[in-house]
């Protein structure tokens, strides 16, 4: 669950943000790139593969 | 001059459920007599006694989710979140979880394992251990990290107020350390979080950290705290641990029971962040995103 706090000036503050909540901020503000790289980062793996440690 | 990233000592894949588990086991005993942070208390959790921290001998978690606010290296991560804390920040963005270690769901190892690997297929790059404060909770945390498949690439996400008693139980076991360094000196630690000798105890940590995994070094910039807390840190960070990367955060909200300081009603100002980056430019400091 995000939680989110909107100040009177439209700034948006998330906390524990989800991939689905990133992906409705980007929707909102388009130009916040940063939002759109997080929004950006989930990549379904396939069934058989695990993020390796290095 | 030439900087050199420490080699992180991290246990081989295959044995690090076998060595979480092997210390889960002796870990427990330690609730007998309380050093896992820096209160020192000493109480015994397993009679049901309480320290600062007022946590029992089991943990909580009061989240776990996939999450893409943290630092873009770590994203996605699989974060679990365990109730209780040992500081009492003001400002804890967290605090109704934080303050009570009751708070959330028993821990179900075999759920949470399933969960961690359903995320993983979901697209988790990390899966991340955090609180509150999990340093409190570390019997639970080494039964955690017994239970997750050893392959995956674990965060600890801490205040960095453990002892030498905690680390020593966590060593080798995560990847990366996530660790906060809040307050560039004692007098605003003492204020804002209750605690004393903040600058002792969280160096140490920090340093011995830098040594013994990969490290981020988190500071979330607080409103009329840059020249008493953002400096000094970023000042002894360039000393001291000049390779380390550094999550400069500045999404502070006046939340919790923030009101009680003055200077902490508001968020941070455009102001203030472009002074903390000029500060952090200067000390010549690694930000990362």
């Amino acid at each position: 669950m995000t939680e989110l706090l909107i100040q009177a000036d439209g700034t948006v503050f998330a906390h524990n943000l989800t991939p689905a909540l990133a992906e409705l901020l980007s929707t909102l503000n388009p130009s916040d790139e940063m939002m759109k790289q997080r929004a950006c980062a989930i990549k379904p793996q396939s069934s058989d593969e695990l993020p390796a440690r290095t | 001059m030439i900087l050199v990233e420490p080699t992180p000592s991290v246990v081989p894949i295959g044995n690090r459920a076998l060595i979480a588990r092997e210390r889960a086991q002796a870990a427990r005993a330690v609730l007998a007599d309380c050093h896992l942070c820096a209160h020192h208390c000493g109480v015994n959790r397993l009679a049901g006694e309480q320290g600062l921290c007022h946590a029992g001998a089991e943990a909580k978690v009061f989240s776990a989710q996939l999450e893409v606010g943290d630092e873009m290296e770590l994203l996605p991560t699989f974060a679990i979140a365990l109730s209780g804390c040992d500081l009492r920040c003001s400002f804890c963005i967290t605090g109704a979880e934080s303050w009570n270690p009751r708070a959330g769901e028993p821990l179900c190892l075999v759920t949470l394992a399933a969960r961690a690997n359903a995320a993983v297929k979901n697209g988790a790059q990390t899966v991340m251990i955090l609180g509150g404060e999990p340093t409190i909770h570390l019997p639970s945390v080494l039964e955690i990290v017994a239970a997750l498949p050893p392959s995956l690439r674990l965060i600890w996400k801490t205040n960095a107020h453990g002892t030498a008693l905690a680390r020593n139980w966590l060593e080798g076991l995560f990847d990366l350390w996530l660790a906060d360094y809040k307050f560039g000196n004692n007098h605003c630690a003492e204020r804002l979080a209750s605690v004393p000798r903040y600058q002792e105890v969280v160096r140490e940590n920090l340093v011995w950290a830098s040594h013994h995994s990969e490290l981020i070094v988190r500071h979330l910039l607080m409103p009329g705290h840059v020249d008493c807390c953002w400096e000094p840190i970023a000042r002894w960070l360039a000393a001291e641990l000049p390779a380390v990367k550094v999550s400069l955060r500045s999404g502070f909200w006046p939340g919790w029971r923030a009101a009680i300081h003055p200077e902490l009603t508001r968020s941070f100002s455009l102001t203030e962040l472009r002074s903390a980056w000029t500060i952090a430019r200067n000390y010549g400091l690694r930000l990362v995103e």
